[in-house]
């Protein structure tokens, strides 16, 4: 590999400064502001106690200084080690599943084992983000770690162990504020422990990531290259991954999830001219260390206008979503190719099949409209006892019903459009658009509506499926890039509920129940709706037949045969997106029915889209009803969401989808 | 919080005062009367309890067990899981007479086809919810049949918290927080307008020293310690959750700004019990008595 010319060289010194000179001007006018009549000697040189703005500036704003550029700096370097290894320009702690492992680790011990946080947070969050990793190369293990199965991995994973935590919270409130804040990165301090704490382990980082750096730059070239240095270049690879897990298991231990700076530093530094690995290790930390200085300094400079700080690591996530969504257009091979699911079952069997599944229907809605669970254990209910439980059984069964039936539609136009049987309306990004605007609507307006609640989400739901159409538009709306933009928006809106649970808010519970996908507020008019779309599509998709049948075969064939790529596209994705929404407000925005329901309906046999679509949508509405039945009544009195006990027996079905063979 | 000469004399001292204030509700006690009445909120369950009846059912039974404690539940009251969602099939089987709440627990539902309801609330737009809990207390006397009880609780307690007033006047210049510290020894909570914590610190003749934003029922958002210097002279009182509270005092103890807090290195701080910060008019009372005793017995440290 050539050296980069001398200007080339140049150019991350002219950047670096220049962030640098903001980041400083910032600094000094908020020590200053601090400071107000002593002067900055006083502050630095010995004080005495007594000296209040001077102790200020000495264990609360230069710590915070410092553990801003080291956190940054952490980060960054781990960022670039992931990118290196695992040849994924996206890769970095919040993207891989180290955050969110480390987050649930964290979590569980606070309320299982809370000894274990005095001393052993650290160890606690490392074992989690390493789990965490693990379980995201696992799952993408099979398709030999390519950029967007590693993507699609860390977002199921996230997903998931997001899931896990919240159910944790909802059951444990009151002992987890704690998480909330630590969950949204503040980079406060009050003494010089945590700098004193990270500094030794970045350093060793950091000599390690030298040593390692040759051996790695080989590693990109080939394994054989590598091989001749007498490392094996798998062994290589996971010291690698450790050294990187470790450090952003411990930046994350001391001042919480702290997301995207891994990311934009390492792209920043390439976008400056930094090309080999050798340089990419020494800028990019670098940038990371003052773009996460910068940061810090804007948050404090705003709180005064905000009536309070925002969490550092919120502002982060803010700010790296769009950057994502940048670096995710770039991405190469972005062709997803899973096995497609193999017809197991002739026609005549398949009408066999369905009669079956009817008959479970059946028997599904049966029980969850007569048979439950009260204090002296389960029992049939008749009669008129029947009569005063219809009212409370019934709306949530037909909701669920309904929602379930959209889900699969969805889920099927989206897994026949894209020709990938991994695409579901939770990857769209549409149900974290519904979720988002709903977490607006609590933010901004006091008090708890349901019918606003329903509004903001639908306009939630319809921004992001612009943003989708915006974003995809140039590539005719190319299956794989569409996907991907529900990780960004999925980043966003994580970002959004972090905020509105640190707020202090008391209604977090509620919109945790809502997010969740609790059919606990629908009435018999919301459930009528709901039923009534799903009959309603469950007429018009059917429609959309021949192009069903012909876009799996590829582009270019559905080009050759006279079918507008883009308009038949778009017109397919407007009706996911509305049957998405609809589906989000009954069952929160992750359930992974769209998923499952289309999937199993083609490993049963139906291989035509009329049989595949009417097949999913028996199928997802019996999942949703036996989720909603068996939540309701499992663990009585209490509840848990449908959308969240589907979310327990899609989530590993998805996982071994992701992670089977060829 | 160790027990100390002075402390024990000071909580002596407090005796009479609490013997006079304090209900006589004993323990879980399952022959407490019962009302067919399911109740939706801890701080309503509470104030029942403190009338000498029990309620049928409650929602989230540990709750308040865990969190409120006193009067205590007796074991037989039965439970409708989460607050957020109690298990309305369950309600209907119960039929209750009354189902009371907060108004945004019972408006906008169909529970008016299990029972009538009837909303209290404690935390409402007029931020007053010292005067909103005795209220509550009265209508709540009304409803079961306890008015006499209910009106001495009430006089009970506002005569106690004006004794209470005039112990603390030696001390009342000084403003006083109130925090909940997080464990990781870097936030704190502060407990400000439109809470009970306010409420009684201005029955008591305090002045809060946290004057900043604050949730529905008295919460700020998270703040850095540093915080607690917009008023270096206050006194500082404050509790953590129990399973939290090692770790938390020992990332303080090692933290120079904490040590060098006013109120921390001139003994102006002191631990208080872990209070519900929503309850009504009884835990109002052990609040007003921890406080007293707290700060009384700060004084007397420093004397």
């Amino acid at each position: 590999m050539p050296e980069p010319t001398s200007p080339l060289r140049r150019q991350p010194v002219w950047l670096a400064l220049g962030l640098l000179l903001i980041a400083l001007a910032l600094s000094v006018h908020q020590g200053n502001s601090l400071l107000a009549h002593v002067s900055w000697s006083t502050a630095i040189g010995p004080a005495s106690p007594e000296d209040l703005p001077a102790l200020l500036v000495r264990y609360s704003f230069l710590p915070r200084l410092v553990i801003s550029l080291l956190v940054g700096a952490a980060l960054a370097l781990a960022g670039v080690i992931f990118q290196q290894v695992l040849r994924n320009p996206i890769a970095e702690p919040t993207t891989l599943g180290v955050a969110s492992g480390a987050y649930l680790a964290l979590s569980a011990c606070a309320i299982y084992a809370p000894g274990l946080l005095d001393g052993g947070q650290e160890g606690v969050a490392l074992a989690g983000a390493a789990l965490g990793m693990l379980a995201v190369l696992g799952l993408a293990w099979s398709r030999r770690l390519s950029p967007v199965a590693l993507i699609l991995s860390g977002l199921i994973i996230n997903l998931y162990c997001g899931t896990l935590s919240t159910l944790l919270v909802l059951a444990n409130h009151e002992v987890l504020s704690n998480l909330f804040i630590w969950q949204s990165g503040s980079l406060n301090q009050n003494s010089w422990q945590d700098v004193y704490h990270l500094a030794p382990r970045l350093g060793v980082a950091a000599l390690l990531a030298a040593l390692l750096a040759r051996p790695l730059q080989l590693l990109g070239l080939n394994d054989a290259a590598a091989g001749s240095l007498g490392l094996s270049p798998n062994r290589l690879r996971l010291m690698a991954l450790a050294v990187a897990v470790a450090l952003s298991a411990s930046a994350i231990a001391s001042v919480g999830v702290i997301g995207f700076v891994g990311l934009a530093a390492p792209a920043l530094a390439r976008l400056a001219g930094a090309r080999t690995l050798r340089q990419r290790l020494l800028w990019a930390p670098l940038f990371g260390a003052l773009l996460l200085l910068l940061a810090d300094q804007v948050v404090q400079a705003l709180a005064p206008l905000l009536g309070g700080e925002i969490p550092t690591g919120i502002l982060t996530a803010f700010l790296g979503a769009p950057l994502l969504l940048v670096l995710l257009s770039r991405l190469h091979e972005t062709r997803l190719n899973p096995p497609a699911a193999r017809a197991t079952a002739q026609v005549a069997r398949l009408k066999r099949t369905s009669w079956i599944l009817l008959a479970v229907l059946a028997i599904a809605l049966f029980l969850a409209l007569t048979w439950g669970r009260g204090p002296d254990g389960w029992y049939f209910s008749s009669g008129a006892e029947f009569d005063a439980l219809l009212p409370w059984r019934a709306p949530r069964v037909a909701a669920a019903f309904g929602a379930g039936i959209l889900l699969a539609l969805a889920g099927t136009l989206m897994q026949r459009m894209t020709g990938n049987p991994m695409a579901s309306p939770e990857m769209l990004g549409v149900s974290s658009g519904a979720a988002l605007g709903g977490i607006f609507a609590l933010l901004l307006v006091p008090g708890f509506s349901p019918l606003l609640l329903l509004l903001a989400a639908t306009f939630g739901a319809l921004l992001a499926l612009l943003a989708i159409v915006a974003l995809s538009w140039r590539s005719a709306f190319a299956p794989d890039r569409m996907l991907l933009t529900g990780v960004a928006l999925s980043t966003l809106l994580n970002a959004f509920a972090a905020l509105f649970m640190v707020s202090g808010d008391s209604r977090v519970l509620l919109m945790l129940s809502w997010m969740t996908g609790s059919t606990y507020r629908i009435d018999a008019s919301q459930a009528v709706i709901i039923c009534a779309l799903a009959a309603l599509f469950l007429l018009v998709t059917p429609l959309c037949n021949r192009w069903l049948a012909i876009m799996p075969l590829g582009a270019e064939r559905t080009r050759a045969l006279g079918i507008s790529l883009g308009g038949s596209r778009l017109l397919l994705l407007l009706l996911t997106a509305v049957m998405t929404a609809a589906a989000t407000l009954v069952v929160g925005p992750l359930s992974f029915v769209g998923l499952i329901a289309p999937h199993m309906a083609r490993l049963l046999g139906a291989q035509r889209p009329v049989a595949q679509l009417l097949l999913s949508a028996l199928l997802g509405g019996t999942l949703l009803v036996l989720a909603d039945w068996l939540g309701r009544n499992l663990v009585f009195p209490w509840q848990i969401p449908a959308g969240m006990f589907a979310t327990f027996i899609g989530g590993p079905y998805f996982m071994w989808l992701l992670a089977r063979k060829r | 919080m160790p027990i100390t000469r002075r402390r024990a004399l000071t909580g002596l001292a407090l005796l009479p005062v609490a013997l006079c204030g304090l209900p006589v509700v004993r323990a879980g006690d399952p022959t407490l009367p019962k009302v067919d009445i399911v109740s939706f909120e801890p701080a309503l369950t509470e104030s029942l309890l403190g009338l000498g009846v029990a309620p049928r059912a409650v929602v989230n039974a540990g709750y308040y067990r865990e969190f409120v404690a006193s009067p205590e539940l007796p074991d037989d009251v039965l439970d409708l899981g989460p607050s957020i969602e109690p298990n309305l099939e369950y309600l209907q089987r119960l039929a209750p007479e009354l189902i009371i709440g907060t108004s945004w627990q019972l408006e906008g539902t169909l529970l008016s086809r299990i029972a009538p309801l009837r909303s209290f609330d404690i935390y409402s737009a007029n931020a007053q919810p010292y005067r909103n809990a005795g209220q509550v207390v009265l209508e709540l006397g009304a409803l079961v049949n306890r008015r006499a009880e209910a009106q001495a609780l009430l006089e009970q307690t506002d005569r106690l918290l004006e004794q209470l007033r005039v112990r603390l006047a030696p001390v009342s210049q000084r403003p006083v927080y109130i925090a909940r510290l997080n464990p990781d020894g870097r936030h704190l909570l502060l407990f400000g307008a439109k809470g009970m914590y306010q409420a009684v610190l201005e029955r008591l003749g305090l002045r809060n020293a946290y004057q900043g934003r604050t949730n529905a029922w008295g919460g700020s958002p998270a703040v850095g310690i540093e915080t607690l210097l917009e008023q270096p002279d206050a006194s500082l009182l404050y509790y953590t959750n129990p399973r939290e509270a090692l770790a938390a005092q020992r990332r303080l103890d090692n933290s120079p700004i904490w040590r060098a807090l006013p109120m921390i290195h001139e003994g102006r701080a002191l631990g208080l019990p872990r209070f519900y910060p929503s309850g009504g008019l009884l835990t109002a009372q052990r609040l007003a008595l921890s406080i007293t005793e707290q700060l009384l017995a700060m004084e007397s440290n420093r004397a």
